[in-house]
C-alpha cells in the first residue's frame, strides 16, 4: 500500500451548526438596545448569544479545559481590564486555537483593544482620535466632520466577505482609524478610507504626522489566521448601531440622499463571513489510481496515466454542499511542481489526469486552495515513482535489428562449421599422391 | 428669534450663553444657559508657488505661480539632483490675512499604479505660509522609488471651513536613482497560478528503417560469404556417421542455440539456466562420445595403413 501522508489543515474548533454559541462583551448592557438590530440578525441566523458586561467577573472562557464558546464579540471598546479570567492573551489564545471574534472600537479605545489588535498586525490610532474627512462627511455631522460617508467602491472586491455591499449604498462610519502593515499576508482591508481622510485629534492642531493619512487609513479590516480563525476589526461601535442602520445618507455637498445606508447589509455579510456561516470549506475523498485501475497501486512507474480526485465541500446556508470552484489546482510535487493542471470539476469531485514525468522519486499530490475570503485548503499525498523495471524497456528496435542478426548470423555459423570441422574428410587421391 | 450680528466674529466654536428675563407668569425666566455654536467660513487657497532646484544650490530659485483654479500647464522633471518647494496661504474669502487650517496636505498620485504619497504641508511662522519641501533624493523609499508621473494635489480641509477642497496643481515627472518596483500585495497574489506541462526528454535519433535495413543485410552477407568459399575450397561431409553420439551431439548443439533464441525472446534467466544444464550435459556426453569415436577410427585407420 502506498505510503500516503494526508495533511488537511481545516481548524474549525467544535462546528455545531446549530446554535454557535457566542459571547458578546459590552461596555454597558444600554448596547443590547441600542444594537439590537443586528443582534436579532445574528439570533435569526442560529447563534447562541451571551451579553455579558466587560468587567463582569463571571466571564470565563474557558471551563475544564474545553472552550465555553465559539465565537466572540467584543463591543466593549473602552475597557480597560477585563473581569473574570481573561484578558488580552487569553483571546489571542482563542484565536490560536480557532475561535473567532468581531471587534468594535471607538474613540474612547482601551489598551486590551489595543493590544489584541496590534497581536493581530493591526495598529489602531490613540484614544481620542477620530477618522477625520472634510469632503466626505454626511450633512448630520455634529460639526468637526467625524461622521464619514464611505463609498462602497472602497470595499474589498470580495463577495463571499462584504456580501453584495460594493453594489450598495453608502456607509456611514463615525469612530477610530486603523493602519496595517501592507507586508501582512494576512490581513485583509475591507474598507479604506478616502484619500482625503485622516486620524487625529479634531480638537487639536495637526502638529505631527497623522497615524494613517488617505487611503492607508482602514475603517474595517480583518484577518483569517493561519488556522482558519477569522477576525473582524471595525473602528466604529457605531457601525452596528440601529441608529446607522436606520440613518439616511447624504454626503455635503454630492447631493445624493439614499433613504438607509448600506450598514446592515455590510453588517450582516461581515458577520456571516467572521462567524463561519460563509467561505468555508473541507475536503472530503482523495482518491489516485492509475487510468483504468480503481485502487491507488503501490507505486507508480514513469510515464504512466495517473488520475486523482478530490472531494472539497462548502458550508452553505448551514450544509455541506460540493463547492463549484473553477480554479482549484493539482500540483505534483517533487521538492518543485512537475505538473500543473486545473482540475474538473465531475460531479461531486474535481478530477484530473495527467502522465506522469519521466523522473523519478517522491513526489506529492497537492492541492493547495487559497483564495480571499475562503478557508486555506491543504491537501497533499505522498506516492512514489519508480524507474522502468529492466523488463519495461523497448524490446526489438528496428535500429538494433543489424546486431541481431549478427548474432543469430554468428551462431549459425557456428552450428555449421561444428559439421564441416568434425566430419571433413580428406580425398582420399591426395593422400596416395603423397 | 432672529440674531443679529453687530460684530463678526471670525470662524470658530463658539458657546453662546443665553438668558430670558422679565418675562410674565406662567413664563419663568432662565439665566445662562449655554450653548455650542460652530461659525463656518469659507475659505481661499491662494499664491501656490512652486520652485524646482538643485540640491546644492543655496540661493531662491525661481518660483512659478500655479494658476487660480488651474494646473501648471508644463510636466515638471524632477531627478534625485534636484529638490521642490511648494508654498501657498490660505485666507479667508474677503480678508487676506493668512489662517492656519487643520488640514493642508500635499497629495501625490502615480499615473499608472494609483498608488498615494501624502506630505503634510507646515506653517511657517514668520511668513504663515504653509510649506512643504520634497527633496527626491531622500523621499525616494517613500515612493518605493517607482519612477514617473505623478499627479501633485493640495488638500486643504478644517471642521470650521464651508468649502474644504481638493485642488490638482501640478504634474511631475519623478526619476529616483535606483528603480522599485510597484507593491504588490499578498491578496492579489492568491489566484490560480499558472498551468506547468512537464516537457519529456525528447528520445535520441534512430536511423532511419532503410539505413537500418541495409546494414541488417550488410551484416547477414559473410555467412553466405563462408558458405561461397567453403563449397570453393571443396568442403564435404565424408566423415559424417549416423551414430547416435554424433546425432546426439548436433542435435544438442542446435537446440543450445535454440534455447538461446527463446531466452532472447520470452525466457527469463533462470529458466534458461535449468534447460541449459539438462541440454549442456546430455550434449556433453554425447560430444565425448562421438570424439573417442572419431579417435578410434582415425588408430584404426593409422593401423591398417
Amino acid at each position: 500500500m502506498a505510503t500516503s501522508l494526508f495533511i488537511a489543515l481545516f481548524g474549525i474548533l467544535g462546528v455545531a451548526l446549530a446554535g454557535q454559541r457566542t459571547l458578546v462583551l459590552v461596555d454597558n448592557l444600554s448596547v443590547r438596545e441600542t444594537h439590537s438590530t443586528f443582534f436579532r440578525t445574528l439570533k435569526s441566523r442560529g447563534l447562541e448569544l451571551t451579553f455579558k458586561s466587560a468587567d463582569d467577573a463571571s466571564i470565563a472562557l474557558v471551563k475544564y479545559g474545553e472552550w465555553l464558546y465559539d465565537n466572540l464579540v467584543l463591543f466593549s471598546p473602552s475597557v480597560s481590564e477585563f473581569g473574570g479570567g481573561i484578558n488580552a492573551r487569553t483571546i489571542v489564545n482563542f484565536i490560536d486555537e480557532g475561535g473567532n471574534v468581531l471587534i468594535a472600537a471607538s474613540p474612547d479605545i482601551g489598551d486590551p483593544i489595543k493590544e489584541i489588535a496590534s497581536e493581530c498586525g493591526i495598529d489602531f490610532d490613540e484614544e481620542g482620535t477620530y477618522v477625520i474627512d472634510h469632503l466626505n462627511y454626511d450633512i448630520s455631522d455634529e460639526g468637526k466632520h467625524t461622521l464619514l460617508v464611505a463609498d462602497p467602491k472602497d470595499l474589498l472586491d470580495a463577495e463571499i466577505m462584504i456580501g453584495a455591499a460594493r453594489k450598495g449604498k453608502p456607509i456611514l462610519f463615525r469612530g477610530v482609524g486603523m493602519v496595517a502593515d501592507p507586508e501582512n499576508p494576512l490581513v485583509l482591508d475591507v474598507l479604506r478610507a478616502s484619500s482625503t481622510a485622516y486620524s487625529f485629534n479634531p480638537d487639536k492642531p495637526i502638529d505631527e504626522y497623522p497615524h494613517a493619512v488617505g487611503r492607508k487609513t482602514l475603517l474595517i479590516a480583518a484577518l483569517q489566521a493561519r488556522n482558519n480563525a477569522r477576525v473582524t476589526f471595525v473602528g466604529s461601535l457605531d457601525f452596528f448601531s440601529d441608529d446607522f442602520f436606520a440613518s439616511a445618507v447624504q454626503r455635503v455637498r454630492a447631493g445624493l440622499k439614499d433613504d438607509r445606508s448600506g450598514n446592515e447589509q455590510l453588517a450582516s455579510a461581515l458577520a456571516q463571513w467572521v462567524f463561519k456561516e460563509k467561505g468555508v470549506l473541507r475536503v472530503g475523498e482523495v482518491r489516485h489510481h492509475r487510468k483504468g485501475e480503481q485502487s491507488p497501486p503501490a507505486a507508480y512507474t514513469i510515464q504512466e496515466n495517473a488520475v486523482f480526485s478530490i472531494q472539497i465541500e462548502e458550508l452553505k446556508d448551514g450544509k455541506w454542499q460540493t463547492f463549484n470552484g473553477k480554479d482549484v489546482q493539482l500540483e505534483f510535487v517533487r521538492i518543485d511542481p512537475f505538473v500543473r493542471q486545473t482540475m474538473t470539476l465531475k460531479g461531486d469531485r474535481f478530477v484530473a489526469e495527467f502522465v506522469i514525468p519521466d523522473v523519478y522519486g517522491v513526489y506529492q499530490f497537492r492541492v493547495d486552495y487559497n483564495r480571499v475570503g475562503y478557508t486555506h485548503l491543504l491537501s497533499a499525498t505522498q506516492v512514489s515513482v519508480h524507474p522502468l523495471r529492466h523488463t519495461e524497456y523497448e524490446r526489438f528496435i528496428p535500429s538494433a535489428y543489424p546486431y541481431y542478426v549478427g548474432a543469430f548470423s554468428m551462431m549459425a555459423g557456428l552450428f555449421l562449421f561444428s559439421f564441416v570441422f568434425l566430419h571433413y574428410k580428406e580425398p582420399a587421391g591426395k593422400e596416395k599422391s603423397q | 428669534m432672529d440674531m443679529q450680528q453687530k460684530s463678526n466674529p471670525g470662524k470658530g466654536y463658539y458657546v453662546v450663553q443665553l438668558s430670558a428675563s422679565g418675562l410674565t407668569a406662567p413664563y419663568v425666566g432662565i439665566t445662562g444657559t449655554q450653548i455650542q455654536v460652530k461659525i463656518n467660513a469659507e475659505i481661499q487657497v491662494t499664491d501656490v508657488d512652486i520652485s524646482v532646484s538643485e540640491r546644492e544650490q543655496s540661493s531662491t530659485p525661481r518660483s512659478e505661480r500655479v494658476p487660480a483654479n488651474g494646473m501648471l500647464p508644463n510636466v515638471l522633471k524632477l531627478d534625485h539632483h534636484q529638490k521642490l518647494a511648494l508654498t501657498f496661504k490660505v485666507s479667508q474669502k474677503g480678508n487676506a490675512a493668512a489662517i492656519a487650517v487643520h488640514q493642508a496636505f500635499v497629495r501625490l498620485e502615480h499615473g499608472t499604479s494609483g498608488e498615494e504619497i501624502i506630505y503634510m504641508a507646515e506653517l511657517d511662522p514668520s511668513t504663515k505660509l504653509y510649506k512643504m519641501d520634497l527633496d527626491v533624493l531622500s523621499s525616494g523609499k517613500n515612493f518605493g522609488f517607482v519612477s514617473g508621473e505623478y499627479k501633485m494635489e493640495l488638500i486643504v480641509g478644517d471642521a470650521v471651513v464651508e468649502n474644504s477642497l481638493v485642488w490638482p496643481i501640478a504634474r511631475l515627472n519623478l526619476q529616483f536613482s535606483e528603480q522599485g518596483e510597484p507593491a504588490r500585495r499578498f491578496r492579489d497574489e492568491l489566484r490560480a497560478k499558472p498551468e506547468i506541462r512537464h516537457v519529456f526528454r525528447v528520445p535520441e535519433a534512430r536511423p532511419s528503417k532503410a539505413v537500418s535495413s541495409a546494414f541488417t543485410v550488410l551484416v547477414a552477407v559473410p555467412l553466405l560469404v563462408l558458405l561461397v568459399l567453403w563449397m570453393k575450397l571443396g568442403a564435404n561431409l565424408g566423415g559424417f556417421s549416423f551414430s547416435p553420439a554424433t546425432l546426439g551431439f548436433h542435435i544438442g548443439l542446435g537446440a543450445i542455440i535454440g534455447l538461446l533464441y527463446c531466452y532472447w525472446t520470452h525466457l527469463d534467466m533462470f529458466t534458461t539456466l535449468r534447460y541449459l544444464t539438462i541440454v549442456g550435459i546430455v550434449t556433453f556426453v554425447a560430444a565425448n562420445r562421438m570424439l573417442r569415436q572419431k579417435a578410434a577410427q582415425r588408430t584404426k585407420s593409422a593401423k591398417s595403413d
